[in-house]
């Protein structure tokens, strides 16, 4: 069917994988497809059509229908398994996609969504058993994702594009033991206070910008939570700025529509209220309230349900987990803002000015990624000094990467790659004990291989002390 | 619920009987306190005799007996610091200066020939002796046989009235028609500093207050001079608005700090244990205030003054005193703090068990009170010492962080009967047992913490402020005596006893834990590193094992200690926490303790690592043997060789030959192999 429209770059679905569809019946298959409606039902079939052939046929080498990536002539395909019977698959348009991506974070990207599926909705596999609304809401959490990847200016791409970018991980910040210890110190009077009416915090995490600071949470709820603050709270806590203000007034105006109503996962289905409180958009036409509407999420796989709400003050976000769901009363509202003010503003300050102190975590001369596997925690140079890498440097560092992480384990725990582009830059990887370290040093050309991994050592020694 | 059980067991405040008595010898005898010889003083006629007033002296007997001579009767009388020379004051022209020794006489009058208003002896290098006039100091000096007494200089300013303190050197100096403006000299021992000048009332405050115009007069009696935790103030009794006002004196201001209510007409001022008493005459009752208390009320609730009995002394009460107790009355009032059980049970140690009823009109003329916490029966001719009964307050007072704070503050040797240091550990131990909240929990934790760093912390900077030119030596001993709860002890006699007992929710000691260590770290104290095993321990039963890492991977070797790496390593071998393995690795080696690393690395089998980390580090600890069974038991003869080759070339003495090493260990390569 030839359509106007231009093809999307991007396209994901998510599909079943267990039961056998009679033929003609193969879009039953489908659980969710980006884009819904610019491609037709055939359209989609054959794409899903051809993925499970892939798998099919991996599966005679590998033991099992499995696969990770695949290069076409003008698409990248990238395979993801979230729980078993359940496959999601992102289809790129190579041109489209600048070439420092990596297969893993497109995988990563899929991985994340999921994730915040299962935060939001709780896992894939009991929610199609019970909630008939599953499949929207996957297709919700799709077309949000695709949306984020598609936007003029996309962080999201940026993210993916850079080799030396936190995607997936925690970046946990370390703390000065002051500042350490005021926020356990308010985290855990947070969840020993009844915040009235029997309403008890659960769990607490504390953000400050894009760093993590706290997290009572288990790793994975960690991980996933943190994507939800990072891609949704923290914009929503920054606010608006003036000309999207002035832009969402006029518009309001002119047209006195209500509102579409956005998914948790978009900052735009939060609002801040004037005592700092994060919660959800109240739904259009709904009476003035001193209550707070906020959602509900899975954590601990399903075993715990809460509700999220966030508080901010200054550039730190607080993030509370409730134990009574719906909605959250003023009474609970005051209860935290009398606990939380005066020392969640003193802890933004204190981490302002040690990120200051410390140049937000910048060295000189060096851009650098660190990756915990044990705690899936991330530091890096701050991506403003990422981006004036030249393009060489990060086809050198994504050449790298690749190429540490396809010595896989069979070279013992201990791994290094040292490499010199033809343009005066080194880039030198390591692997030790679940830990890596991406180093890129433009402009050091003369100092030789000996030499770059002494710079190196020195550099890992002076900010990952014995790690290295 | 224990209200006050017998009359006279309940008082803050007590008054112990000095032991000089002299109600029978000394019926019409006048009766003065001389402060910088700590002497009483007795005039009848034209005789003079001295007591002293210092525990030690039990007898009854005279220091001295002096007679200067006749003429009109005693005005004044003053002792020179060494003892040796009294001056009296009959008129307002000239002084007499008797030798008590060889009782000769001199004269002297001011050189300006004014009014004499106010003299006495300083401990001043080129200044033994000011005579305060009209016109301002005079400072003079001793001639060297004593003989009479040289002109040193002056301070001219205008003077209404005068008044000195000894204890802290301080001459403070009133002018204008109502008083109002002060002038203030500290005699230091090298010189007469001049203090900036400062008026009373609204100016030298914050908060204006309308009616202290120039209307208002001040009079000497309504000012005091106190030294309060090595600062000065000058009070000023407030009569028209019915406070108590404070001014702190530095080298370059005069300050007003504190501003407290008072409920009498009359009042009076003592300081025991830099607690500052303030007596309402009307009432005989005591407020006890803390100038370094966080709130500006009284510490507890105004209880009268009570006598404190002693088994060696007679029992008898003077008879001017009427021993009855004003409960009732106070009750109805509702001033009466009756101690709560909790606050009972936090105090552990007895008070001063036998206390009677207190004077009842402590407003009759004859009672005379002295700086610091004397006072005099002048009608019966008995010294009494005013004293805090710590142990009373620490029963009575019901706001927890303020009791700590203030009972951190008290010297344990002015409180001999009172286990201060049990006391407090009994107030963390009882907040946290009745799960106070956790705000409370924190105001108590900060207060220990800030009493602790104090208590390290070096004497203030002499920058800061004035401190007394005297008795700082005596001032600073008490400081850095003062009990307060170290880390470690709170640790073990609390949070871990809290911890082993199971006496708290898991929940709930997790956060005191957090509270301390935050107090801990607000105050810049080390902790120890038990107290953070302790936290760990209580996270982890709590299943926050992610948080645990997470904690110490953003410490970033900031808590790092060999106790806490061996405690991760126990962990890791209990399988309580799976990344503890990892994070022991890390703190050993950045700890530099590459033995233990390389045990570690041994035991999980990462052979080539641990022999790596061995060669690198010069690791003499560790057998060859134990490398080579770990190699043999990879099943790997590459293995197994390379490591004996790098073990041959190291170990002292050399070991065996490969061959005869290889067959010792073939069976267990063998058995790894296969198993392989």
């Amino acid at each position: 069917m030839a359509r106007e429209q231009p093809p999307k770059p991007v396209q994901l679905c998510v599909f079943d994988t267990e039961h056998d569809y009679p033929e003609g019946e193969e879009a039953q298959r489908i659980l969710a497809y980006y884009p819904p409606d610019a491609c037709s039902v055939d359209d989609q079939t054959s794409v899903i059509g051809l993925a499970q052939a892939l798998l099919t046929f991996n599966a005679n080498f590998e033991g099992e229908a499995t696969c990770d990536s695949m290069h076409a002539q003008r698409h990248v395909w990238a395979f993801h398994r979230p729980q078993t019977h359940i496959m999601m698959l992102a289809v790129i348009d190579q041109g489209w996609l600048p070439s420092t991506t990596s297969d893993d974070g497109l995988r990563a990207v899929l991985r994340q969504a999921y994730a915040q599926f299962v935060l939001i909705h709780g896992p894939l596999h009991a929610s199609l058993a019970t909630d008939g609304q599953t499949k929207a809401s996957l297709q919700t959490i799709l077309t949000e994702t695709a949306a984020r990847l598609l936007r003029a200016k996309s962080a999201d791409l940026l993210t993916l594009a850079s080799p030396l970018s936190m995607v997936g991980g925690v970046p946990w910040l370390p703390l000065d033991n002051h500042v350490f210890t005021a926020v356990h110190s308010l985290a855990s009077q947070l969840t020993v206070t009844d915040m009235g009416g029997g309403q008890m915090v659960q769990g607490v995490m504390l953000l400050h910008g894009h760093h993590c600071l706290w997290s009572s949470q288990c790793q994975q709820d960690t991980v996933s939570l943190y994507r939800l603050a990072a891609t949704a709270l923290v914009p929503a806590s920054q606010g608006p700025s003036i000309g999207k203000r002035l832009a969402t007034a006029t518009s309001a105006l002119r047209s006195q529509q209500a509102e579409p109503t956005y998914p948790v996962m978009s900052y735009k289905a939060w609002v801040r209220s004037p005592d700092n409180f994060l919660s959800m958009r109240p739904p259009a036409g709904s009476t003035e309230t001193d209550q707070l509407l906020v959602p509900t999420l899975h954590l601990q796989g399903d075993e715990e349900q809460l509700a999220l709400l966030g508080y901010c003050q200054g550039n730190a976000l607080l993030i509370l987990l409730l134990s009574q769901r719906g909605m959250v009363s003023s009474t609970t509202q005051h209860a935290v803002a009398r606990l939380a003010h005066g020392p969640l503003r003193r802890i933004s300050q204190a981490t302002a000015e040690q990120l200051t102190a410390h140049g937000h975590g910048h060295v000189p001369g060096f851009r650098y990624l660190f990756v915990d596997h044990m705690l899936t925690a991330v530091q890096a140079s701050p991506q403003s000094k990422v981006a004036t890498l030249s393009p060489e440097s990060l086809e050198l560092m994504t050449s790298a990467q690749a190429e540490l992480q396809s010595m896989g384990s069979s070279q013992g725990s201990n791994r290094e790659v040292v490499v010199r582009g033809t343009h005066d830059c080194w880039v030198v990887a390591r692997h030790r004990n679940q830990r890596e370290l991406y180093i890129v040093m433009e402009g050091k050309g003369e100092v030789g291989l000996a030499g770059a991994a002494e710079l190196a050592t020195d550099f890992a020694d002076k900010h990952f002390a014995a790690l290295f | 619920m224990t209200a006050p059980a017998a009359a006279g067991a309940l008082a803050h405040v007590c008054m112990r009987a000095t032991g000089l008595d002299l109600s029978h010898d000394k019926p019409s005898a006048r009766m003065r306190y001389d402060e910088g010889t700590g002497i009483i003083l007795f005039t009848e006629g034209q005789q003079v005799q001295a007591y002293s007033t210092s525990p030690s002296a039990t007898t009854q007997q005279p220091l001295w007996v002096a007679s200067p001579g006749e003429g009109d009767p005693i005005a004044s009388l003053s002792v020179s610091l060494d003892g040796a020379i009294l001056a009296v004051q009959r008129g307002t022209a000239f002084l007499q200066f008797v030798h008590l020794k060889s009782s000769k006489l001199f004269v002297q009058g001011p050189k300006s020939r004014t009014r004499i208003l106010s003299f006495f002896w300083c401990p001043s290098e080129g200044c033994d002796f000011v005579m305060a006039t009209g016109q301002g100091l005079e400072l003079y000096q001793r001639l060297p046989q004593g003989q009479g007494l040289r002109y040193k200089g002056s301070r001219k300013h205008p003077t209404t009235w005068c008044t000195y303190s000894h204890e802290s050197r301080i001459v403070l100096l009133a002018t204008g028609q109502g008083g109002l403006w002060l002038q203030a000299y500290q005699v230091t021992n090298d010189a007469v500093l001049k203090l900036p000048p400062f008026q009373l009332g609204p100016s030298a405050s914050q908060q204006a207050s309308p009616k202290s115009g120039p209307s208002q007069r001040v009079s000497p009696q309504d000012i005091r001079i106190l030294t309060i935790y090595c600062r000065i103030y000058c009070a000023h009794i407030d009569h028209p608005h019915k406070r108590l006002v404070l001014y702190r004196f530095f080298k370059d201001a005069v300050v007003l700090q504190h501003t407290y209510e008072i409920y009498s007409r009359s009042i009076e001022l003592s300081v025991h244990d830099n607690v500052l008493l303030v007596h309402h005459l009307d009432s005989s009752t005591v407020l006890l205030l803390d100038v370094r208390a966080r709130t500006n009320g009284p510490i507890v609730g105004p209880l009268p003054l009570a006598i404190a009995l002693e088994n060696q002394d007679d029992q008898s009460v003077p008879a001017s005193i009427h021993a009855s107790m004003r409960e009732d009355h106070l009750e109805r009032e509702g001033r009466v703090e009756v101690a709560s059980s909790s606050s009972a049970a936090a105090s552990t140690s007895g008070s001063i068990s036998t206390a009677s009823g207190g004077p009842d009109h402590l407003d009759s003329c004859h009672w005379s009170f002295q700086p610091p916490n004397l006072i005099l029966d002048t009608q019966a001719c008995k010294v009494w010492r005013c004293e805090v009964d710590i142990a009373a307050v620490g029963r009575t007072c019901t706001d927890w962080p303020l009791l700590l704070a203030i009972l951190q503050r008290r010297h344990p040797l002015l409180h001999p009967t009172c286990d201060i240091k049990a006391l407090l550990l009994a107030i963390v131990k009882g907040a946290l047992l009745e799960q106070l909240n956790m705000c409370t929990v924190k105001q108590i934790f900060d207060a220990c913490a800030l009493g602790y760093a104090e208590a390290c912390a070096a004497p203030p900077s002499p920058h800061q402020g004035i401190i007394p030119s005297s008795p700082e030596s005596r001032g600073r001993a008490l400081r850095l005596a003062a009990p307060a709860l170290a880390p470690q002890e709170v640790e073990l006699k609390v949070l871990r006893w809290l911890h082993e007992e199971e006496a708290t929710g898991v929940q709930y000691l997790e956060a005191a834990i957090a509270q301390y260590l935050a107090s801990c770290s607000w105050q810049g104290i080390a902790v120890p590193a038990g107290l953070r095993l302790l936290s760990i321990d209580v996270a982890l039963l709590r299943g926050h094992k992610h948080q645990v890492v997470s904690s110490l991977h953003q410490q970033g070797g900031g808590w790092d200690s060999g106790a806490l790496a061996a405690h991760l390593e126990r962990l890791a071998r209990k399988g309580e926490l799976a990344e503890a393995w990892q994070l022991a690795l890390d703190m050993y080696a950045r700890l530099g303790m590459h033995d233990k690393h390389c045990q570690m690395l041994l035991a999980k089998g990462k052979v080539v690592q641990a022999l790596r980390c061995a060669q690198e580090h010069q690791v003499q600890t560790i057998a060859p043997d134990s490398f080579l069974v770990k190699g043999a038991e990879t099943g790997d003869v590459q293995v197994f060789s390379a490591i004996y080759r790098v073990c041959q070339q190291a170990a002292q003495p050399r070991i065996e030959p490969y061959n005869t090493c290889k067959q010792r260990f073939e069976k267990v390569l063998q058995s790894a192999a296969a198993k392989a």
